[in-house]
């Protein structure tokens, strides 16, 4: 085998190993958003005893409507869950009925839940963010 | 001599290409099987989740007279209680349940009125319950003299499934998840 056919085969192999290196790494890719998934799902699940912890305070009337808006008008707090710590922050805004801004006193809020944390890469996972964060709407119901 | 010599180098050669390509392909194939059975695990975790937590817990006490005992048992991984479950005329007895261990794994189950309607669900560990009063105070499970003021419980499961490893043949794909449950009848 001459040097020209030798080089030949080297490039040969070398492309074809980048083959396999691109489909490996589109896989891990997946992989990562797949794992994810559980983070989201915990998250979720966050958000979702907040909004009960909240609808608790409305039907025993332990709060009242403008109360619940004050008290989760900005809160960051963490909780951990899992050995692995969740850092989330609720907000609270007078809206519409589809949840549309008021900015003044209205039978509606929206609450806006925004959860993130940390794996263990380091990499951080959103669950809901600024821009878009989990959204539920409450209303009050109570008659005076 | 010289050719038979440069034979077997191309045979050597060529034989650890082969075996890098094979073995580059067999990682590649474990990986996606593993990938795909986690996606079915995240799903069979995320759909069991829903449904206990919002088609039978969230059930807890309803149709239950003010003045009866709503919740029955309250053990660290069991929970009794009464309720009417969606679509049904009268109030039955609920038991979610971590059974004993057997080679499959921890079986959760969940009876109605001493019947199955779901499950085995199979966990790594045992479940974990944990019970709460109003306050959010924690009370020490089995929970009994107190029972009647659980609040709201918190769920803490792993489900798995056996994946493929390269050096130990198997291994245990998890899907742990952590919910709570507010008990909203109990605060009527």
């Amino acid at each position: 085998m001459g040097t020209g056919e030798l080089i030949i085969l080297l490039f040969a192999i070398i492309l074809f190993s980048t083959l396999f290196i691109t489909y490996y790494n589109g896989l891990i890719d997946q992989a990562d958003t797949v794992y994810n998934t559980n983070y989201y799902l915990q998250g979720m699940q966050i958000i979702e005893k907040f909004y009960q912890e909240i609808m608790v305070d409305i039907i025993t009337e332990s709060k009242e409507f403008s109360q619940i808006y004050s008290d989760y008008s900005n809160i960051s707090d963490s909780l951990s869950v899992a050995d692995k710590f969740y850092h989330y922050n609720i907000t609270t805004t007078y809206c519409d009925s589809l949840g549309n801004n008021l900015g003044s006193s209205s039978k509606f809020q929206r609450l806006d839940f925004r959860v993130y944390t940390v794996k263990g890469n380091q990499d951080t996972v959103f669950i809901g963010n600024q821009n878009n964060p989990i959204s539920k709407i409450i209303a009050n119901t109570s008659i005076n | 001599m010289t050719a038979i010599l440069e034979t077997i180098w191309a045979t050597v050669i060529g034989g650890m290409i082969i075996v890098s390509i094979l073995n580059g392909l067999f990682t590649i194939q474990i990986t996606a099987m593993n990938l795909e059975m986690q996606i079915t695990l995240n799903d069979i975790s995320e759909d069991v989740t829903s449904v206990l937590n919002n088609g039978i817990l969230s059930r807890v006490g309803s149709g239950v007279p003010p003045d009866s005992t709503i919740i029955s048992s309250a053990k660290i991984n069991e929970f009794e209680f009464k309720g009417k479950l969606t679509n049904d005329n009268t109030v039955s007895v609920i038991k979610v349940v971590q059974e004993d261990s057997t080679a499959n794994g921890y079986p959760l189950k969940v009876y109605k009125d001493n019947s199955l309607v779901m499950g085995p669900f199979w966990l790594v560990d045992s479940l974990t319950v944990q019970y709460y009063d109003k306050d959010g105070n924690e009370l020490s499970t089995p929970v009994t003299t107190y029972i009647d003021s659980i609040r709201y419980a918190k769920f803490d499961m792993e489900f798995f499934q056996k994946g493929i490893d390269r050096n130990n043949f198997e291994n245990n794909l998890r899907s742990r998840i952590v919910f709570w449950r507010y008990f909203l009848n109990t605060y009527l």
